[in-house]
Order: structure tokens, then sequence, then C-alpha cells
């Protein structure tokens, strides 16, 4: 049986997505073995994460500011938005350092399997982004299931009529993989959204 | 040669078991419960990533351990499934690969007691029975049903949760449904071409596979789904369930118009299964190339000597072959150029 404090750090840790008890022993009997300071910086960061990190009510981006600086980056191609499915997809995106534009979380996808409708997604708030701005294009970079998909197409159906050009990320053979091993669906795809050269 | 070695541990009630030099053609005597349909089930697994009945990993476990490892030399490349606390692991010579990578490599073939459905069992048994060797030779198949199997659920759970927005997932249905139906068309008739002279030569009999679509295609397959989920939107909303697709499509085998069910013998459903197998086989290689292996389990005693002979002659020496029976005697053809493994409480001593 473990200390009281130390049982309620184990359970606590192993609700984290990807830690299991085991891990979540381990991390604690490590923390324990290292100095005083390093548990309270490790504290104060969780802490502060919550306290300080707020939603851009514009995009739904985590930042310390309403609008987050991305939004606010006048810089930034104000006439395409890329539509993801978390904050945490935008990270992806910026560090390819390709993509200049602006950005919008849904929180999710549509997925009734999950109780997850339209309705509880940022779908809403996107609409009324785009009315009477000069939104010229919008890429959706939801994940390429049946419901990532299907909420890229309920998006789409929302804006007909709107002029604006609907493009989503290519599929296909992931960089470095073999022609050989890519398997025949991932092929078939990635000849379907060829590119020229 | 596709499968060279093998090594599998904690699988089902195999402890532990290394085989080298695998044959050609291999033969695995054991009685009922020995482990011979297991040490199928793990090649199965190490081709398609997947069980071959519908079972969770978790239960391929050995009893009492909480892990199970397969390996094995194809085709030259290492392949290894791995699953231990909910994680599968897939790797290529030690290179962890997709799901995808891992199972473009070898293609194989079951032939399990179960396939007698198609000539016996509900409509579910025999959508199954086709959807099941279509999956494991067509890849491009077995991703369009993953897809269509999750559009349909979602649909249906719309259906109970907000009806009137089920539309959203027409899109997804009617493009992985037409897909679907479009290859069991094609398919149909690739089977019909050449089933009759196989079958004739056992039985001296015409059959033919009928396939029964939920609607009447006109112009495109797509067009026509989509024209049947209109008509039939105030029924589902009522019944709650999608009611029209390729998950109530049927199929029948049908002599001398005639259905199976009502006509054939043991042996002849046996017979009607396994030259539907073949078929199914013998075209596939003609339009992907690459001969799966084949885990033929059981079913050929049904048969008597004489059609038995045929079938083994059918399948030659084009494949890989792995038989099982409880008694070497039994298949004397296939005993003559196995390798023979004695299966006996989850040990292989060969
Ligand atoms: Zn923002």
């Amino acid at each position: 049986m473990f200390p009281k404090n130390l049982g309620q750090f184990i359970r606590l840790f192993s609700r984290l997505p990807g830690i299991g008890v085991k891990t979540s022993e381990r991390l604690g009997f490590y923390i324990l073995s290292q100095p005083k300071e390093f548990a309270d910086s490790l504290s104060d960061a969780i802490h502060f994460l919550k306290e300080k990190a707020k939603l851009c009510s514009l995009c739904g981006n985590i930042s310390e500011d309403d609008p987050c600086v991305l939004c606010t980056d006048t810089h930034r191609d104000q006439s395409v938005i890329c539509v993801v499915e978390n904050a945490m997809d935008i990270y992806s995106i910026e560090a390819t350092h390709i993509y200049q534009g602006l950005y919008h979380v849904l929180g999710g996808v549509i997925s009734p399997l999950d109780g997850i409708m339209p309705k509880d997604l940022k779908i809403e708030s996107l609409l009324k982004r785009i009315q009477g701005s000069s939104i010229k294009e919008i890429i959706f970079a939801t994940s390429p299931t049946t419901e990532g998909d299907t909420t890229a197409l309920y998006i789409k159906e929302m804006l007909k009529g709107k002029n604006i050009r609907m493009t989503h990320l290519a599929r296909g053979i992931p960089v470095g993989t073999a022609l050989q091993y890519a398997g025949n669906t991932s092929l078939l795809q990635a000849i379907r959204s060829r590119e020229e050269i | 040669m596709p499968l060279e070695k093998i090594k599998i541990l904690r699988f089902r009630n195999h402890k532990e078991i290394e085989i080298e030099g695998v044959s050609a053609t291999n033969l695995l005597i054991g009685e009922n419960g020995s482990g011979k349909t297991n040490f199928l089930e793990a090649i199965f697994l190490l081709c398609r990533a997947s069980p071959f009945r519908s079972v969770s990993f978790s239960d391929l476990i050995q009893w009492n351990e909480n892990s199970f490892y397969i390996g094995g030399l194809i085709d030259n490349l290492q392949a290894e499934i791995g699953y231990s606390l909910e994680k599968k692991v897939l790797k290529i010579n030690s290179k962890t690969v997709s799901f995808q990578e891992f199972t473009s490599n070898q293609n194989v073939l079951t032939f399990l007691p179960e396939d007698i459905f198609i000539a016996s069992g509900s409509p579910e048994d025999r959508r199954g029975f086709i959807d099941k060797i279509l999956s494991s030779l067509d890849s491009e198949y077995f991703f369009a049903l993953q897809r269509y199997h999750q559009a349909l659920k979602q649909r249906n759970s719309q259906l109970k949760l907000a009806p009137k927005d089920a539309f959203i997932w027409n899109e997804e249905l009617i493009r992985w449904g037409s897909k679907l139906i479009e290859k069991r068309l094609t398919w149909t008739q690739l089977i019909n071409k050449s089933i009759r002279p196989i079958y004739y030569d056992w039985y001296q009999q015409e059959i033919e596979l009928k396939y029964l679509n939920t609607f009447k295609i006109e112009n495109s397959i797509a067009d026509s789904f989509a024209k049947t989920l209109e008509k039939t939107k105030i029924q589902e909303v009522y019944k709650k369930c999608t009611q029209t697709g390729p998950h109530r499509d049927n199929f029948e085998i049908l002599s001398r118009a005639k259905n199976s069910r009502f006509f054939a013998s043991q042996g002849q459903k046996r017979a009607i299964s396994l030259a539907l197998k073949l078929c199914f086989l013998e075209n596939s290689e003609k339009i992907f190339g690459g001969a799966p292996i084949l885990l033929i389990d059981d079913v050929l005693l049904e048969l008597d000597a004489n059609r038995r002979e045929k079938f083994l002659e059918r399948i030659g020496e084009n494949y890989q072959t792995f038989f099982t029976a409880t008694s070497k005697e039994l298949l004397p053809t296939i005993q003559r150029k196995a390798r023979v493994f004695r299966v006996e409480n989850g040990m292989i001593l060969g």
C-alpha cells in the first residue's frame, strides 16, 4: 500500500491520456527522488496552465490573450481559414511554417454515436465569422475518417452558394513510405489527388 | 516461399512455438481442441493483422498471460505482430508500420467449417461469407466495407437522436455503399463465369451465384441509391434505422432455379462453399496477382474421396497450403508431399 499522497498522485496522473498506473507510479517515485524545486515548478506549471490559458473567442485557439496572436496578426492572410478539429492541430500546422492564413477550431467532429451533433461544435460561430468577411477559401484539415469527412461536407453544405473555394488536405502516401508498402487504398487516394510537377 | 519461419508466444493455447523450414504443403495432425486451428489463426494474423473470426484481440491471449506475439518470415520480410494492454504493434523488418502497410504484404484465404453457411445459413451469414472473402482478397473492398459500416452506424444513431439531420451521412453512405455494390456486381459476374465448370465436374449440376440488391439500378448506382434513400425517408424516421443499402443485400446459390438451402446435401453444401472459394481465389489472382496462402481447416472430409482429389488437383502446387485433420490417413495425397506436424495440447511437434 502506497502512502496516501503518493496513492492520490498515481490515481490522478493515470487519468492522463497515454499514462497507465505503472507509468504513473514511476513518475511519482521519480518526482520524489528529485529536489523540492523541481516539484514546485512542476506544480506551478500545471496550476498556471489552466489559470492563464483562455480560449480565443474568434477562432477557439488556446491563448493567453483574447483574441489570440494568430487572429490579431495583420500580416496573416485574412482571406483563408483552415478548419481544424482541435487547438492542438493548429500547432502541428504552424510547425510547418507554410500556412499563413487564419484558423477555426471546431472542438471535434460530428458523431451521433458519441452524442456529438453539429450544434455541439463551433460551426455556427464559423458561419458567423464568414458572414460579411473577406474569406475566399476554406481549407478543411479534419481527419480523413467517416466523421471528419462528413463534418467537412456538412459545413460545405451550409455555405452553398457563397462563392467560397473549399478544399481539404491531400490524402495518400506518407512521405518516406516506399510505394510497395503504401497499401492499395493509400495508393488509390494518392493517384486521385496527384499534382503537377 | 511465402511463409518460411514462424514464432508464436502466449497465443490461444500455444505457450511457445518456433518452426523453421515451413514447407509448401503442410499438414497438421491432432485431436479437436489440440490447437490446430489456433495455429492457422496465427498465420492469418501475421498476414491480415486481424483474427479470422470476430473476436477481440484480448481473447487471443493465452489464459493468465497479458500479451501475445507472432513473428514470421514471409516473402523474405520479417513480419511481427504484438499485442499487450490494449495496444497493438505491427512491424515489418523491425520498423513499426501502419495497418495498411502491414497487410499489403501477403494475402491469405481461409477454408473454415462455418463456410457451409453460404449454402445453408441466414442472409446475414451468406452476405458475411462474401464480405469476408472479398475483404481478404481485395483491400479496396475491405476499406469500403469499413467506411460504409461506420457511416451506417452513425446514420442509425442520428436517426434515433435527430432524424431530420440523417441526410448528413448520406454522402458517405452512398459513396462507399455504391463502391460495395459495384464490386459485388463485378465479382458475381466473374464467379458465374467460372463456377459452372468446377461444380459441374463434381456433381453434374449447374449452379449459379445470385446477387440481389435492395433497389433497382438505373443510370448510376450512386444516383439510384440516393433516390431510394429519399423514398424510404419517412419509413426510416419511424423505424429509426436505415432501410436500404448493401447491408441488406442478399446472395443465393441457385441450382436449376432451386435454392441451395432446400436441395443440397451436406456434401453438396460443402462442395458449393469450396467451389465458390476456388473461384474467388483464381479470379483474384488474375486481377491482383500474387498467390495467397491457403488455410484449409477440417473442411475436406465431408467430400467423398473422388471429389476431394478433384479439389486438391485444382489447387495443385500453386499455393502454400496448411491443412488440418485428426488423422493423417484421412488425407493420403497431402500426406505424401507435406511436411507433417503433430499437434498436442498447444505443442507442435514436427
Ligand atoms: Zn484566435
